[in-house]
């Protein structure tokens, strides 16, 4: 995989290393997202999956090495050249992280009204209903985040990162925790997302969602890649460890991943 | 939702309107307060020295301010320049022959420039034109010329210039009784008067008179005593003849004590007149006390005078204005002084 | 580094094993670093502000709060406060200064005590132990439920979004409560003292306003401006150093209103010494 391979619209990690409080969470990470394709990311629990996610996504900057998106510095760029650059980019939180002193609507309606100063409401009305046709959201709109669950929140989360219709986006965990119907429908959007030519980059150990969508997988065990490539090959992997990753989820998609902490993240114990 | 935050606007905004419109309250109070928007009315005056006068100095006028100093500059022949402006409600008080007065409180506090206004009304004098300091050649010429109105100064050098007038007012008081006791004595001394001491006075007199025929009595007496004395002396004379037994003097002496009792009773009668003029000299001394008093009191009176007048020579104002006193030893001395 | 990122100071790494020395260097390092990285945050708070000026954004309703919980929800405490400063000062002056003869300075003082110092410091007072812990808390809240990465994964820049109205809010409502402060001082101050003391009405506002000059005033609006920019900068900063626990967030505010008191009483004598030269 030479740099000429891959050229623009892709997001690209190199060398991210990030440690907090003398613990490594990301070592010496590098890793190209192949642009329009779908990536999985896999490990257990504590292994930086999240921590790689953010950065990829630009919420932190690593403590040496970079992030870029477009050849743009995601993290170094500021003013309208940043604004721009996000708008392109969204992210789907594992625990919702919705803006609590809002409504849903005003969730869902704020990164247009940021983005489009000028966008009529009834537009604003328009996308948000089209983006939560086939959920069961529109009930919630005049409610705060704290009057729903952890899976509604979830729902919510994953929708609002979707508003701007991004050119890549980023999702941790988004069916854990949700219903099944609701988890089917995110699933289904992903794939509709993924036919639009949308960069999908997430974290999942559902079996269902890795099945249906992964291109690649990456596989990060103690804040190390351990792998990487599309899903045939990780597959084939000699690694014993990663092997052991993957058999975890694919084998077994009824049960948890045993990510205790993200399970207990997802859960939000405020609400 | 609650109703302040449904209405955050409104409530905010009427929170905002309500604090910008007392802020254009205060400054609109300031303003007019401070008499932004007013017409000031330019003058000057040149003083000796800018000593104890500043830019912002207030100008007053019968106690209300008036106006105020804008700048203070020395010119090129080293005098000071003083620009200031009268107040447009003011300015037609500033008739000819107007002064400004530097007037200094000795506690530093207060202090300013006072305006006087001239005698006789006119049409306010021109914009930019001089308004004498009343210690200026000019100024001294006006004021003896009695061209200015200086009034009652409410100031310290006033209440001192107050205070004189009670203690003058005493002073005149005594003064008066003095002199009505003083015009009692000279119309005694006259005969003139009435009263006990005239009385007295009176009284002494026919004494004397008295006294006086007494002794012409006596004069003629001894007169002939002198006589029968030198006739005593003569042998031959008609004394020795009257001392013979048979001679007339021993019928003369033995004429059972007649002559002896008449000289005895012209020597009481002198005695009594004598006492009666001691015990005049005596009551005049026992009403000296209360004389003593009228004129100490007088005295008092006039120091307390000279202390105001030595507060009105301290005063920078009138430095040097009064001239030096001397302290004067008092002419009037108390009976009791005298050594009788 | 990016502007969206305040919720990152300088990694602490104090480890157990360095000497007395070392620890004491590397506090002082790190004391120096948060400082420099406190004056980039502020930087970046007025670049933002005016930046928000330019360009029309949807803050107006965070302003709005902003405004609503620190002005108008402190007015009750600023008038209270106000209002019985100014109506000691007014009785003690009637019974002092006639005294000396100086009932004129007593407009002298009210307006260097309520208009020149305490006016504007007290204010800052208030709005630094009520809103400033507010902030500190809101804002360390939303850091520790990914809020505040929220914003950035939706190219909402949370300086522009969160701190700016907050910075503009505390200012503007630091500004209008020292003028309610003033007018509670100077105004509702005479009404209560006409049950003690009468003052003659047209007497007390000729001598106040007489005395006051639009130099004290002005004095008085810059104080509260810097006053709000310090109040606000140092609570907005101190709710982004919140890292992961909500255990922080506490901590945190009491610093906000530690620091922010010595901040306001360093900035106060500045700008009064300013003043007088």
């Amino acid at each position: 995989m030479s740099d000429t391979t891959f050229t623009e619209r892709q997001i690209r990690v190199k060398s991210a290393t990030l440690v907090r409080d003398d613990y490594t969470v990301l070592d010496d990470a590098s890793v190209v997202f192949p642009r329009g394709k779908t990536t999985i990311i896999m490990g257990p629990s504590g292994s930086g999956k999240s921590t790689l996610l953010k950065i990829a996504a630009g919420l932190f900057p690593p403590d040496t090495g970079g992030v870029t998106y477009d050849g743009l510095d995601i993290t170094a760029s500021s003013g309208e050249t940043e604004r721009q650059l996000r708008q392109r980019l969204g992210f789907a939180f594992q625990d919702g992280a919705l803006w609590q002193n809002m409504t849903i609507y005003q969730n869902l309606a704020l990164p247009l009204q940021y983005h489009f100063p000028r966008m009529a409401r009834s537009e604003i009305d328009e996308r948000i209903n089209r983006l939560v046709a086939s959920f069961p959201v529109r009930r919630h709109f005049p409610l705060r985040p704290a009057a729903l669950s952890g899976g509604e929140r979830k729902i919510v989360s994953f929708l609002r990162a979707l508003i701007l219709e991004p050119e890549v986006l980023f999702f941790d965990e988004p069916t854990s925790f949700v219903d099944n119907q609701s988890a089917d429908r995110i699933i289904a959007v992903l794939e509709t997302q993924r036919r639009r030519g949308t960069t999908l980059i997430g974290i999942s150990h559902s079996a269902e969602l890795t099945a249906r969508l992964a291109d690649y997988l990456l596989v990060i065990i103690a804040g190390r890649i351990r792998a990487f490539g599309p899903v045939k090959e990780v597959v084939q992997t000699a690694d014993r460890e990663v092997q052991t990753v993957l058999t975890e989820v694919l084998a077994d998609a009824a049960t948890f991943d045993g990510d205790i902490l993200d399970l207990l993240d997802g859960s939000d114990p405020f609400s | 939702m609650k109703f302040r935050i449904r209405f955050v606007n409104q409530v905010v905004g009427v929170f905002l309107i309500v604090a910008l419109g007392f802020l254009f309250a205060i400054l609109i109070s300031i303003g007019s307060n401070q008499r932004w928007f007013a017409r000031n009315y330019r003058y000057y005056s040149v003083f000796s020295s800018a000593a104890g006068v500043s830019v912002g100095l207030p100008i007053t006028f019968r106690g209300f301010q008036v106006g105020r100093v804008t700048a203070v500059r020395l010119t090129e022949d080293n005098e000071v320049h003083v620009d200031f402006f009268i107040q447009d409600t003011f300015a037609d008080r500033v008739w000819e022959h107007s002064l400004i007065q530097l007037v200094s409180n000795p506690l530093g506090i207060g202090g300013g420039l006072v305006f006087h206004q001239g005698m006789f009304p006119s049409d306010p004098i021109p914009e930019g034109s001089l308004i004498p300091t009343i210690t200026s050649p000019q100024g001294r010429e006006l004021v003896r010329s009695n061209l200015v109105r200086l009034p009652d100064q409410d100031d310290t050098i006033n209440q001192l210039i107050d205070q004189v007038g009670p203690i003058m007012r005493n002073v005149e008081e005594i003064t008066e009784i003095l002199t009505v006791v003083l015009a009692d004595i000279a119309a005694t001394m006259q005969g003139t008067g009435e009263g006990p001491i005239q009385d007295m006075v009176n009284q002494t007199n026919r004494l004397l008179r008295e006294a006086e025929t007494v002794m012409v009595n006596a004069a003629t007496i001894s007169d002939n005593v002198a006589a029968i004395t030198e006739e005593f002396r003569d042998p031959t004379g008609i004394v020795p003849r009257l001392l013979d037994p048979s001679g007339s003097i021993a019928t003369f002496l033995d004429d059972d004590d007649a002559l002896f009792l008449q000289i005895e009773a012209i020597l009481e009668g002198m005695n009594r007149s004598i006492n009666e003029v001691a015990d005049f000299a005596a009551f005049v001394n026992a009403q000296s006390p209360e004389l003593l008093f009228m004129l100490e009191e007088g005295r008092e009176a006039l120091s307390v005078g000279q202390d105001v007048l030595e507060g009105l020579r301290n005063n920078p104002l009138l430095r040097g204005g009064i001239p030096e006193r001397r302290e004067q030893p008092s002419t009037t001395r108390s009976f009791r002084d005298d050594s009788f | 580094m990016s502007s969206t990122h305040p919720a990152a100071p300088p990694a602490s790494s104090a480890g157990r094993g360095p000497g007395f020395v070392e620890r004491a260097g590397a506090s002082v390092t790190r004391r120096v670093s948060v400082i420099f990285y406190a004056l980039g945050f502020f930087i970046e708070i007025l670049r933002e502000t005016v930046a928000s000026f330019a360009r029309r954004k949807v803050g107006s309703r965070v302003l709005a709060m902003q405004i609503l919980f620190t002005g108008v929800e402190a007015l009750a405490v600023t008038a209270v406060i106000a209002v019985g400063l100014g109506a000691v000062i007014i009785v003690q002056g009637t019974s002092l200064l006639p005294q000396f003869g100086q009932i004129q300075l007593l407009y002298v003082i009210l307006i260097t005590v309520i208009t020149r110092e305490l006016g504007p410091i007290l204010t800052a007072v208030i709005v630094a132990s009520r809103s400033g812990t507010a902030i500190t808390t809101e804002l360390g809240n939303m850091v520790i439920n990914h809020e505040v990465e929220a914003y950035i994964a939706s190219g909402i820049n949370p300086i522009a979004y969160l701190v700016v109205p907050r910075f503009l809010g505390v200012i503007i409502s630091m500004v209008v409560l020292n003028l309610y402060f003033n007018i509670f001082g100077l105004l509702g101050s005479w009404m209560v003292t006409q049950l003690i003391a009468p003052v003659e009405f047209v007497q007390y506002f000729q001598g106040l306003f007489g005395a006051l000059s639009v130099v004290d005033v002005l004095s008085s609006l810059v104080k509260s401006v810097v006053f709000g920019a310090i109040v606000s900068t140092v609570a907005t900063f101190h709710g982004f150093r919140v890292e992961r626990s909500s255990t922080e967030v506490p901590q945190m505010a009491i610093k906000s209103v530690g620091q922010g008191f010595i901040l306001l009483m360093f900035a106060n004598a500045v700008i009064t010494l300013v003043y007088y030269l």
